[in-house]
């Protein structure tokens, strides 16, 4: 099992290869950004949905933790929907509250490029729960707040290359399972509640998703995940952390999975179940943005 | 309107027009699970023997709402998100649904429904997740008889009405539909039911989808009507007064189809947003259940 980091963001994590950063506002909005470098492009120079997910929950979560202060927050769902295939070099995150209720609040986070194309709307939901110790302590929302979450902060060496975001996860495939991928439970990938973050399920559902597509397929061609609606049901404490796939529709240039994802070291309770959309891509060489 | 779960007839009609009868076939010391069946009237598919999206997402609300309330007893509950993945438009009938309770919490509850089509083999129609709160009504649940039970009416003391004449559903623009609330459109919280909110998101996506280009999704032609495929409806504030406005904007389109999110605002109520939805659309492409296996 993970221990919960002293400081949130640890060193190497997650939120620090998106080079995260965002603001928010006393009016309940935040404007947040990622940039999407190589390490956080699919095979097709696409940037990952993984990456998206994590960029649109950090966004809301932070924006919902305010709107909940004293209290803190858990996800208890989000759902993401792309307009297309990202190809921005830099995405922004405007957050937006729809409800905040004393035991829920609901946001939304629209997805957009620097030159303001939209690229995608996120929806989440949060449960709001007593403060625990070890919570981070959130600013005044009566305040500007900003926060930077830059690998340079940590102990990345900034020399080297990135790793990709599924080797940084430590995504593995499951051979003989539809859909099978799995990762451990690391520091890279741990929320403020000590368990797995909600954009990296994100990123193992749209893996699992698309690799059952593909081999529902037969061929050799590429799935992109273009919508996940993902309910979370429990916390990923111990890992692995493993998903499964079923196909549920193929149809010419896209498809649809259902994905499971399970704490197989708590009993391989049922953490979070996603519904995944997916198109068929072409590979391309091209993985530094420029298509 | 007060919430009156005492009164068997305030606040019904959505769940019976629905044609649902629901049986609870939980195991002993088992998550609740219960099984629905729907037999479909014509009053509910268009040309193509598509199931009206509405209607759809109205039947998983109704049984996913109360799988979620049997597992909250001697709490109710409301329905605050639902999420529906549909697989296959078009349908021969009786729909089968079924359920169970995956969480139950202090404040919340989460039930997944899987629709199929037994009249075409058991073909998976549809996946949906219910989230709700945990509520009490102020005058107190009434005793619920186990296994749990909720009876379709007799379809001849119903109204004979397609889904957009029964929920008073009105065309406002390209990008804006209404309904016109009466307390037929309401359940027995007295507020506005979750059934007649997705239908309305519903009609006012699909709406909407007539006005985007040909081009979209990659026809080549607009005979191939947009269908509402998922949908990601969260329920926010209760609707109480009306109309109900639907308001859709286009968040992208792509090969599949176009993602659309839709505010559903209720006028008489300060103009407050009660609801908001995401909706992915896409054409139409199957053939008709009912030649295709004769």
């Amino acid at each position: 099992m993970t221990q919960l980091p002293i400081s949130y963001p640890p060193a190497k994590h997650i939120l620090r290869s998106l080079r995260y950063e965002v603001e928010h506002r006393p009016d309940f909005t935040s404007t947040a950004s990622m940039e999407a470098g190589p390490n956080l492009r699919t095979t097709s120079g696409h940037v990952e949905i993984g990456a998206l997910a994590t960029l649109a929950d950090a966004t809301a979560g932070g924006l919902a933790a305010l709107a909940a202060s004293p209290g803190w927050i858990a996800t208890s769902d989000l759902t993401l929907h792309l307009a297309g295939a990202v190809n921005a070099e830099r995405v922004l995150a405007h957050g937006r509250v729809l409800r905040r209720g004393n035991s829920k609040i609901v946001l939304a986070v629209d997805l957009e490029s620097e030159a303001g194309a939209s690229l995608g709307i996120a929806t989440m939901s949060f449960s709001v729960l007593p403060r625990r110790d070890g919570n981070p302590i959130m600013s005044s929302s009566s305040e500007v707040t900003t926060h930077s979450f830059l690998p340079s902060d940590g102990q990345l060496d900034n020399g080297s290359v990135e790793e990709h975001i599924h080797e940084a996860i430590g995504v593995r495939t499951i051979t003989d399972v539809i859909g099978g991928v799995e990762s451990d439970m690391t520091e890279y990938v741990v929320n403020t509640l000590g368990a797995m973050q909600g954009g990296a399920v994100a990123t193992l559902g749209a893996a699992s998703a698309s690799s059952a597509l593909q081999a529902a397929t037969q061929s050799n061609e590429l799935f992109e995940c273009v919508d996940l609606v993902i309910t979370y049901l429990s916390l990923g404490k111990a890992g692995p952390i493993r998903a499964s796939a079923v196909v549920t529709q193929i149809n010419g240039d896209w498809g649809t999975a259902r994905v499971e994802i399970r704490d197989s070291g708590s009993e391989n309770r049922l953490m979070a179940v996603v519904a995944a959309t997916a198109v068929r891509v072409e590979s391309s060489p091209n993985t530094d943005g420029s298509l | 309107m007060k919430p009156d779960f005492h009164n068997p007839h305030f606040g019904r009609l959505v769940a019976q027009y629905s044609r649902i009868d629901i049986l609870e076939t939980t195991l002993p010391e088992g998550p609740v699970t219960l099984r629905g069946t729907v037999d479909i009237p014509e009053i509910f598919l268009d040309e193509h023997r598509v199931l009206h999206s509405g209607i759809l997402t109205t039947l998983a609300d109704i049984i996913g709402g109360f799988t979620c309330g049997l597992a909250a007893l001697p709490l109710w509950i409301v329905s605050t998100d639902l999420n529906i993945s549909r697989f296959r438009s078009a349908i021969k009938g009786p729909l089968e649904l079924n359920t169970q309770i995956l969480r139950v919490g202090k404040s919340s509850a989460v039930a997944g429904v899987t629709l199929t089509d037994t009249g075409s083999e058991n073909a998976l129609i549809a996946n949906a997740m219910v989230s709700s709160a945990l509520l009490a009504p102020p005058d107190g649940m009434p005793e619920r008889e186990r296994p749990f039970r909720f009876a379709a009416s007799d379809p001849e003391s119903l109204p004979d009405l397609r889904v957009l004449e029964f929920f008073r559903v009105t065309v406002e623009a390209h990008d804006t539909v209404s309904i016109d609330i009466n307390d037929d459109l309401r359940n027995p919280w007295g507020i506005v039911h979750g059934g007649t909110i997705a239908t309305l998101v519903a009609a006012t996506a699909e709406h909407f989808g007539l006005s985007l280009p040909s081009s979209t999704a990659g026809e080549s032609s607009t005979e191939t009507p947009f269908y509402a495929q998922d949908t990601v409806l969260r329920f926010l504030r209760p609707g109480r007064v009306g109309p109900l406005i639907g308001v859709a904007r286009l968040v992208g389109e792509r090969i599949d189809g176009a993602c659309v999110e839709v505010t559903i605002r209720d006028s008489g109520s300060d103009d407050r947003v009660a609801a908001e939805a995401v909706v992915t659309l896409r054409r139409f492409r199957e053939s008709d259940p009912l030649r295709s296996q004769a």
